[in-house]
Order: C-alpha cells, then structure tokens, then sequence
C-alpha cells in the first residue's frame, strides 16, 4: 500500500470522526434550537393572539374614540350654532343696552326738566304762599281797621250825640241870649285855622286817643306838636288835650289848628321844663 | 542480490506500492470529508453555543453567535 494511500486513509479516518462529532453537535443544537423556536413560535402566537385582542380591544375604543369625536364634532357644530345664536343674541343685547342708556340719558334730562319744572313750582308755591301770608296780613289788617272803623263810627256817633246835645244847650242858650238880647253868638265850627282861647277848653266827650307825630318849634319861640288825630275823632280848635308817657302827665297841648285827620297845638308845659317826644300819648281828657 | 536492492542487467525489476484508482477515490473522499468538515464547521458555528460548532445549546437558554 502507498504511503500516499495510507496517509489518505488517516486523514480520512479523523475527518471522519471530526465530522460525526460535528454532525453529532450540529444535530443536537438543530433539535434544542427547533424546540425553543417551537416554544418561541407558541408564545409568538399566544402574542399574536393576545396582539389581536388587544387589536380587537383598540379597534373598539377607536370605533368609541371615533363616535365620541364624532360626537364632539357635532357638539362643536351644535356649540358653534350656539355661539352664533348668542353672538347674535349679544349683539341685540348691546343694541338694547345702547338704547337703555339712551333712554336713561333721556330719562336723566326729562327727571332734571322735571326737577326744574319742580323748583319753579316750588319757587311759585312760595310766592303763592307769601302772597297768601301778605294777603293774610293785609286782611288781618284790614280787619283790624274795620274794628278799628268800627269802634271810631261808634265813636263818632256818641260825639254826634255830645255835639246834638251841645247844639240844643246851645240853641237853649242862644234862646235865652236872644231873650236876654245881649251877648252874641258864634256858631258853627270850621275845620279852619282860628284863634283859640289861651288856657284851652277841656272836653268831656267821648276819649279821643292820639300819638304825637312830631315837635317843632315856631318862629315866635312857642314849641308846637303835631298830633295824629284830627276833627274826624272829634279834636276842636281851642280844645285842651294832655299828652302822657308811660302813664305820667307831661304837659297840655292847646290845639290851634284842626284838619280831618291830624291836629297841632301849642304845648302848654305849665311852669316845668319837660321835653314832649315824638310818639308820646295824647288824650283828651285823663279821667 | 536483489534482496539487496540491487539490480542486475536483464534481471527482473522489483515493482513497490504504486498509486491506483483506489488511492484516488480515498482522495476524492477525504477533500469531500474535509469540505464537509469545513461546511459543517461553519454552519455548526452559527447553531453552537457562543459561535462554536461543537458546544451544546441549553433549551430554554439558546445562545448563538451574532
């Protein structure tokens, strides 16, 4: 045998063994590797399966995801109608405002023309009233002159009862003059000026009261008062009137000249110097 | 002589092993074994445990070769 052949036949002999040890390796690693791929092919399809469940279970919530979007859409149509439907209602509410505040503002003018209108009244009401009180005043006064009037026609009237009873003493006297056939008569009283006699006549009818309105002195050196009652209330030249203050005598007045309402007369201060005031009491007679 | 190694004119000449069909199958079949080993080897390689073709895989703990 060649050693050619031999050598061949070792090194067949060892490739032999090295290629059953690899085919023995090879075989064993193929048969765990095929059962873990067996495993790994279960589990993958257990995957799958739970894959597909979890697919199914997704599909189903992005089938309820879709309808809720879907939802949400026409909410948001629905909500976008409603925010036209209340910008609209906004806008006519503005508008209703701006007339609200129009009509305020009017409301404000037409409550300051009132208020106006309101003090003018009140302005009038007052005037109204003033005029009432003066006319009140007035018709007070009125009458209190009528009482007034009243008490000097009754007044008057018991002096032209004095004065009929002086004209029949008179006419008797005048009677018993002309029967005596001495002594003339003056008669009848004028509202003239006429020399009085010096001491004055003291009357007896009826109190005539006065206030004296002024105090002059005459040019012959004679203080002359101007009383505020005249022949109207019975005042006479000649007559003896007696001014007082506070109740005190304070000096005669010899009346020298009579008008219808007013009267002066000589101031007869008998021997005292006292002052006659204006406003001071004049009386015709003091009892 | 010729247990000798010695050859004599006109003598017959020994003939030693030579070569035949044989030797060549035998040759033919250890390149094949070779290639087979190379190719197992490799293949072997990629299913072994860590990258090598004679170590065992574990089931439940396969390790191969990146």
């Amino acid at each position: 045998m060649h050693v050619v052949t031999k050598i061949l036949i070792v090194f067949g002999a060892l490739l032999s063994i090295l290629l059953s040890a690899l085919a023995m390796a090879f075989a064993s690693n193929a048969n765990t590797i095929r059962g873990d791929v067996g495993s790994e092919i279960s589990a993958r399809q257990a995957a799958i399966a739970a894959l597909d469940l979890e697919r199914t279970k997704t599909s189903s919530e992005l089938a309820r995801i879709k309808a809720e979007m879907e939802a949400v859409a026409g909410n948001i149509g629905k909500f976008k109608q409603e925010n036209e439907t209340l910008s609209a209602e906004r806008n006519r509410l503005m508008a209703e405002a701006s007339q609200a505040k129009l009509e305020a503002e009017r409301s404000r003018n037409l409550a300051a023309a009132k208020d106006g209108i309101l003090q003018t009244n009140t302005k009038l009401v007052e005037a109204l009233s003033t005029e009432a009180n003066t006319l009140r005043t007035r018709g007070l006064d009125s009458a209190k002159r009528e009482a007034e009037l009243t008490e000097r026609l009754s007044e008057l009237e018991s002096q032209n009862q004095v004065l009929t009873q002086n004209v029949r003493a008179l006419q008797e006297q005048l009677a018993e003059a002309r029967s005596a056939g001495s002594a003339t008569a003056s008669s009848g009283a004028t509202a003239a000026v006429a020399a009085a006699p010096s001491g004055g006549v003291e009357s007896f009818g009826p109190l005539v009261t006065g206030r004296v309105r002024k105090v002059v002195r005459a040019e012959n050196g004679e203080d002359l008062a101007f009383i505020t009652v005249g022949g109207s209330s019975g005042v006479k030249v000649g007559q003896r009137m007696h001014i007082v203050r506070e109740g005190n005598f304070v000096a005669s007045l010899i009346i020298t000249v009579v008008d219808s309402g007013e009267a002066a007369g000589r101031i007869d201060r008998l021997g005292r110097s006292v002052d006659v005031l204006a406003d001071d009491k004049v009386l015709s007679r003091v009892n | 002589m010729s247990q000798m190694g010695m050859n004599m004119p006109g003598g017959l000449k020994r003939r030693g092993p030579e070569m035949n069909v044989y030797t060549g199958v035998l040759a033919f079949a250890v390149v094949a074994l070779a290639v087979a080993c190379v190719v197992l080897w490799v293949q072997g390689g990629k299913l072994g445990r860590d990258g090598s073709a004679l170590s065992l895989q574990e089931s439940g703990k396969i390790s191969l070769s990146k």
